[in-house]
């Protein structure tokens, strides 16, 4: 039993997965409260129109929350901002966890007009397990780099809170199953697909391509109810047996899909539930694919980053390049250790590569500057969100002109005091 | 979620009068804020102000968010068998917001 229990929640395994799923948590926090900021006045200062959820919060807690004055609404605002971002890009990943779900639940408590419905309250079970540990905060976040550690990606850790997420998941679909044909449920007695269909204009239902369809067919309806019904009470034991776990989850993502584009639900379950469920993969899997990867590009396949090896800010910046090199993938090349940067490619000067960094790719094509530091993003998982803010329209001037900036002024970005006043840049 | 969906139906429609015209007010104007990937609308949220709870405090809201009108009427809609009389509605006066924040039942 106990042997069980070590192997179910404390065994240590690779926190990826979870850091992968931090990012899927805040996204959806983000998409749901955000645009509520954009209209405080309606929705959370004096005359905004409120409801109370006394079912969640006690009426003790929602007294003391409605006595805030509006000016505390704005700086809770202002908090959750702040600590969404950083929950996001995964600073300082653990404490701005705390501080954002505190937010979430302060403001769930002044209004759930908007934000109360039975997802939300699932979403708030979510981030209250995050904010036990920072273990989401081990890859794909600020704090990997500033800790430096290359090997962030395999980095082990007991299994409980990933474990307690799949179980959270597992039952919120079997409960839900259940609830349908409880007394309070009437997926066996009545047809409610069928009902559905029929819903006016007003109504919940979406105009999508089979609807007049399926108003006609209210023996289809009933067998795709009782489907449903199958598929939501039977898809933790199919998430929890191996050889299913792949069909399950293809499943939950078809289902996710199909519900946002039938229904006008809370979105919620689209954009948090699919990456939920990919943490039923196994992480050490995961991490055995990346390893084979790493193998694979051997140095011969590896693209070489022509730097300076004398400035503290470039090998500091390349420590964290190698950090986010999850497939290892390029090789850091110092051009003082060179005799003469030509050997690496014929169009390199002693010149050019004091000026910039210089990325050489496996088939000899070149980048420089600001192109390369592009061309890197494609790379590196970490840096493929800032993809779309390199390519965006003018990036291509105000780019270069950033980076020469930066390059030409290197030296003074690191704690050398024989560099000081920029004097080793020739 | 969808426990329990039978065929009758129900929503919650806001008047506004104006001089002798009775505008049906559109209510993503009444709450206006967007949410990403559904509507909060459709969601029948707006079914929240029917009680009578909340009766006084969304007069208020309404006579702050909508000034042009003089006053409002609150009305239930009710399609009671979606399947064999869809377009069969049923409406009833909920309560009327007063001008200014005052609510009559």
């Amino acid at each position: 039993m106990r042997n069980c229990w070590n192997r179910l929640f404390l065994e240590e395994r690779p926190s990826i997965g979870l850091a992968f799923f931090r990012i899927f948590a805040v996204l959806t926090v983000g998409f749901h409260v955000l645009p509520l900021f954009f209209r405080m006045d309606e929705n959370y200062l004096h005359i905004a129109f409120k409801t109370l959820n006394y079912n969640f919060f006690t009426p003790e807690v929602i007294t003391l929350v409605q006595k805030s004055p509006d000016w505390l609404a704005w700086v809770f605002a202002g908090l959750f901002c702040l600590s969404w971002f950083c929950f996001l890009v995964g600073l300082a990943s653990q404490l701005s966890c705390i501080l954002m779900t505190a937010t979430c639940y302060y403001f769930y408590a002044l209004n759930s007009f908007y934000v109360g419905t039975l997802s939300w309250d699932i979403l708030l079970v979510t981030l209250f397990l995050m904010c036990l540990t920072p273990y989401h905060g081990d890859y794909f976040s600020v704090d990997c780099l500033r800790r430096g550690d290359v090997f962030a990606y395999r980095r082990q850790r007991p299994f409980f809170i990933q474990r307690l997420l799949q179980l959270q998941i597992g039952f919120t679909y079997l409960y839900t199953g259940l609830y349908k044909i409880s007394a309070e449920g009437n997926w066996i007695s009545g047809n409610p697909i069928y009902f559905l269909m029929h819903y006016p204009p007003a109504g919940v239902t979406k105009y999508f391509l089979l609807r007049d369809f399926l108003a006609q067919q209210p023996q289809l309806c009933y067998g795709l109810g009782i489907g449903i019904l199958a598929c939501e009470i039977f898809l933790v034991f199919l998430l929890f047996y191996p050889p299913a776990r792949i069909t399950a989850i293809y499943l939950g993502f078809i289902f996710h899909v199909t519900l946002i584009l039938t229904l006008d639900v809370p979105a919620i379950f689209f954009f948090l539930f699919p990456p939920q469920l990919l943490l039923f993969i196994d992480p050490r899997g995961v991490i055995a694919w990346v390893e084979k990867k790493r193998v694979y590009n051997q140095p011969a396949r590896r693209s070489r980053i022509i730097y300076d090896g004398n400035c503290g800010f470039c090998r500091r910046s390349l420590n964290q390049l190698k950090i986010m090199d999850i497939f290892d993938v390029f090789t850091p090349v110092d051009f003082h250790g060179l005799y003469d940067p030509a050997q690496r490619h014929p169009q390199l000067t002693k010149k050019a590569v004091i000026s910039q960094l210089y990325l050489i790719e496996p088939d000899g094509r070149l980048y420089g500057g600001f192109h390369a530091f592009r061309r890197m993003c494609f790379s590196l998982p970490m840096c493929y969100p800032l993809i779309p803010v390199m390519y965006f329209p003018g990036m291509g001037v105000i780019g270069p002109w950033a980076y020469r900036w930066v390059a030409q002024n290197r030296y003074l970005f690191h704690a050398n005091t024989v560099c000081r006043n920029n004097a080793c840049f020739r | 979620m969808f426990f329990n969906v039978d065929e009758t139906y129900s929503y919650v429609e806001v008047y506004g009068k104006m001089g002798e015209s009775v505008h049906l007010i559109d209510p993503h104007n009444i709450f206006r804020t967007r949410t990403f990937g559904f509507d909060n609308i459709h969601r029948n949220i707006l079914s929240n102000v029917g009680s009578g709870d909340h009766a006084a405090a969304f007069c208020r809201y309404l006579a702050w968010r909508l000034p042009s009108y003089e006053n409002f009427v609150v009305m239930a809609v009710y399609y009671p068998s979606l399947v064999k009389e869809p377009y069969r509605r049923r409406q009833e006066v909920l309560y009327r917001c007063g001008s200014p924040h005052k609510e009559e039942r």
